[in-house]
């Protein structure tokens, strides 16, 4: 088994709209899968699927192999790390109180804190509230919680949203070092052209709701020789949203 | 489920939490006490009764109020914190609803225990007459916890159902004035025992009568009434339904 989620019309409707409309998505072990898209595409709400947080109405999720049911959605959802829409955190509690209620939930040594705050560079910032972080901060913290059991597959949605040109690097370079340091597969999503062509080896792109494109992202270079690849996205989307 | 709420003791930290328990306590006991400043004669000599028939109104008062701040404290720092999406995807969520409401439903309770302890000892303390009533300060006890408990598992509900949290505490504040008005309702008495914040005064122990502006203690004369058991089956059937209503909607609801 090479494909670590797969799905299959996967589709969800919200108030009559069709917000996600049958999308089969691939995602392959050990690969960064970048979900690119406009705003309001469906993204979010395809990765919330993916984690159980909202109900498809039609369709069906395939993590490690295992169809994604409410009997085998607590098993599942042991292996997999998420950051969705903005950082969650208890405002009132430090860094290191925030990190300590996930480890008491997943029963992971306190080691892992220590390890995610240095590879989120968080150190020697974590006895700080997190009511008085930056968003970068707040966001770096919010991959350290993802991060805190070295799951099996990591679900980023926008991880790089409102954080600064430096602060964008360091995610990103965090984010590339992590298939090949600790064999994590890692979906990615972003409304960023730009963003997605630095870190991506695959790529599925979302436009009202379908999966318009899937592939590797050197297929996608290919896609048209002609055109560049700003022009080969407005074309699959439409002109849909922003690069 | 000991370690989930081990979890939400770590997040109360630094909430005043235990302050604001013990703050509801104080508020409660000065009112009660307010009426027993300086006692009259009447007051020593019907006390104990006097304290079950009045207890009651002030029950329906307070103690809707208290269900609603306590369970919003509990419940609000998960919306605030957009800690749900991540909670959800780590327990299971009917096990988050329970440890939330384990920790609640303590807190209330212990609340109400040392209300009544310190009542008794009010009792006491300001010279009663008579002998004690161990068995119906007993029943009142337990008549006070079961509405209590029913009271909180909705506030619970809404409170973590609900990210806008006046919600909740609205719905506790227009179901108190109805609780009340329920009371004062003599002629509609399937009106208290319908309405959960009714059943305060459905569950009252003790009936006065005889007393008028006039006349005052003087004809007054006590009435113990007996409650049916087959009401308090339907409160505590009604308390599981809206517990598994509550748990239900929670494990539904899309984040």
């Amino acid at each position: 088994m090479n494909e670590i989620v797969e799905t299959k019309k996967l589709t969800k409707v919200y108030g009559g709209k069709v917000c996600v409309d049958g999308i089969d998505m691939s995602v392959e072990k050990g690969r960064i899968y970048g979900l690119l898209g406009p705003n309001g595409a469906g993204k979010s709400t395809t990765l919330k699927m993916l984690l159980g947080l909202v109900r498809p109405n039609m369709g069906e999720i395939k993590i490690f192999g295992t169809i994604f049911s409410p009997k085998t959605k607590t098993e599942i959802l042991k292996d997999i790390g998420s950051l969705i829409e903005s950082p969650s955190y208890y405002g009132h509690l430090t860094a290191r109180e925030n990190l300590r209620i996930y480890t008491t939930i997943l029963s992971l040594p306190e080691k892992n804190i220590d390890e995610v705050l240095r590879i989120v560079r968080l150190d020697g910032q974590e006895n700080k509230k997190t009511s008085a972080y930056s968003l970068g901060m707040k966001q770096r913290l919010g991959i350290a919680s993802a991060l805190l059991s070295f799951p099996k597959l990591l679900i980023l949605d926008e991880p790089t949203n409102g954080l600064d040109p430096a602060g964008i690097k360091e995610i990103r370079e965090l984010i590339l070092s992590l298939p090949k340091k600790y064999g994590m597969t890692v979906i990615v999503s972003s409304h960023l052209l730009s963003e997605i062509d630095k870190l991506a080896d695959d790529v599925g792109i979302i436009s009202n709701g379908r999966l318009v494109y899937q592939g590797s992202l050197e297929a996608l270079h290919g896609y048209d020789s002609q055109k560049s690849l700003e022009e080969i996205f407005i074309g699959l989307t439409g002109g849909v949203g922003s690069l | 489920m000991i370690t989930l709420i081990k979890c939400e003791l770590k997040k109360l930290k630094g909430r005043y939490f235990f302050v604001m328990s013990a703050v509801f306590i104080m508020l409660y006991l000065a009112w009660v006490m307010h009426g027993y400043d300086k006692p009259s004669e009447a007051d020593l000599k019907f006390g104990w009764k006097l304290l079950l028939y009045q207890l009651p109104l002030i029950n329906t008062i307070l103690l809707p109020f208290i269900c609603s701040v306590t369970a919003s404290r509990l419940c609000e720092t998960e919306h605030s914190g957009n800690m749900l999406k991540q909670l959800c995807t780590l327990t299971s969520r009917g096990r988050l609803f329970d440890a939330k409401l384990f920790l609640g439903i303590l807190s209330v309770g212990i609340s109400v225990a040392v209300m009544w302890v310190c009542i008794v000892m009010l009792g006491f303390i300001k010279g009663f007459w008579g002998k004690f009533p161990v068995d119906l300060y007993i029943k009142y006890l337990i008549f006070t916890l079961l509405p209590t408990f029913e009271i909180y598992i909705l506030q619970h509900s809404l409170a973590l159902c609900f990210k806008n949290q006046s919600v909740g505490f609205f719905t506790g504040i227009a179901g108190e004035f109805a609780g009340v008005f329920s009371i004062f309702l003599q002629n509609v008495p399937w009106l208290r025992k319908l309405l959960i914040w009714g059943h305060y005064g459905a569950l009252d122990l003790m009936g006065m009568y005889g007393w008028t502006k006039e006349t005052k203690f003087e004809n007054v004369y006590f009435v113990t009434y007996d409650i049916s058991p087959i009401f308090i089956i339907f409160i505590i059937a009604s308390t599981v339904l809206i517990y598994l209503f509550g748990r239900y909607m929670f494990e539904r609801k899309e984040l």
